[in-house]
């Protein structure tokens, strides 16, 4: 279990720490080709933090909600763009059903490692990931 | 002592400009004004264009949606403060993170308590 936040004061970097981890887990959700998708997705969660959090006051868990938004975000926007076809009502389904991932769970914090390291891999033109992959 | 509404007007679409390092420190300095002793109450809208209703004299009232499209400020919230006069109600406003990320506010006072 890591430390959560004081009450009232943000962890240092949260918003890039976690906007990096969401857009990672998003791009593996909904496949890499919409990875503009999940960066809107995430870049919308903080702006709604800022829009809210200031009147409301932080959230028991920042990381949980901002992720939830997160979400919830790319849902509606599966939704209303159906960028994926057929497919994104499927994809939309099964992302509400799935549990909101907390980054405080150990295993979902692997995962979102692995996340991180495979959209790493999605982005890297195939000759670098090639010669890491061999190694030296 | 007398209250003044704080009416915040921005162009929302430039927080998308920010990284999220500079939102954050965005929010924190939004949290942090919230905060100080003279706040009555601050409220957020809703980011939608919400609706207008104009009466006119012997027809029914109207409502349409809001005139966002046309106006790049939009009204995106509110305080009330409490101040002893405008000047103060002006000063304690002079320091609000929201002018310094380019938005406008209005000071204006209240009647009654």
């Amino acid at each position: 279990m890591s430390e959560g936040p004081e009450p009232g004061v943000l962890l240092e970097h949260l918003f890039r720490h976690q906007a990096g981890r969401m857009v990672s887990h998003l791009a593996r959700v909904l496949g890499p080709a919409h990875l503009d998708v999940a960066e809107d997705s995430v870049q919308n969660a903080m702006l709604r933090a800022m829009q809210t959090w200031p009147q409301q006051g932080l959230p028991e868990n920042p990381p949980a909600w901002l992720f939830r938004v997160a979400n919830n975000i790319a849902i509606d926007a599966l939704r209303h763009r159906r960028l994926l076809g057929d497919k994104s009502e499927a994809i939309a389904l099964e992302m509400a059903r799935a549990a909101v991932p907390a980054p405080e769970d150990a295993a979902i914090a692997e995962q979102l490692r692995d996340d991180e390291l495979r959209m790493i891999f999605n982005v890297l033109p195939s000759g670098i990931v090639a010669r890491h992959q061999r190694g030296p | 002592m007398p209250q003044y509404m704080l009416l915040l007007y921005d162009d929302p679409s430039g927080w998308a400009k920010l990284s999220p390092d500079e939102m954050q420190k965005a929010l924190e300095k939004y949290m942090a004004w919230g905060q100080k002793p003279f706040m009555v109450r601050a409220v957020r809208l809703a980011e939608d264009p919400g609706r207008v209703i104009r009466g006119s004299q012997g027809e029914k009232p109207r409502a349409t949606d809001g005139p966002y499209s046309e106006t790049k400020e939009v009204l995106g919230g509110y305080y009330l403060i409490e101040a002893a006069n405008y000047d103060e109600a002006v000063q304690r406003t002079m320091d609000h993170p929201h002018l310094e990320y380019g938005g406008t506010i209005e000071v204006r006072q209240t009647w009654g308590e």
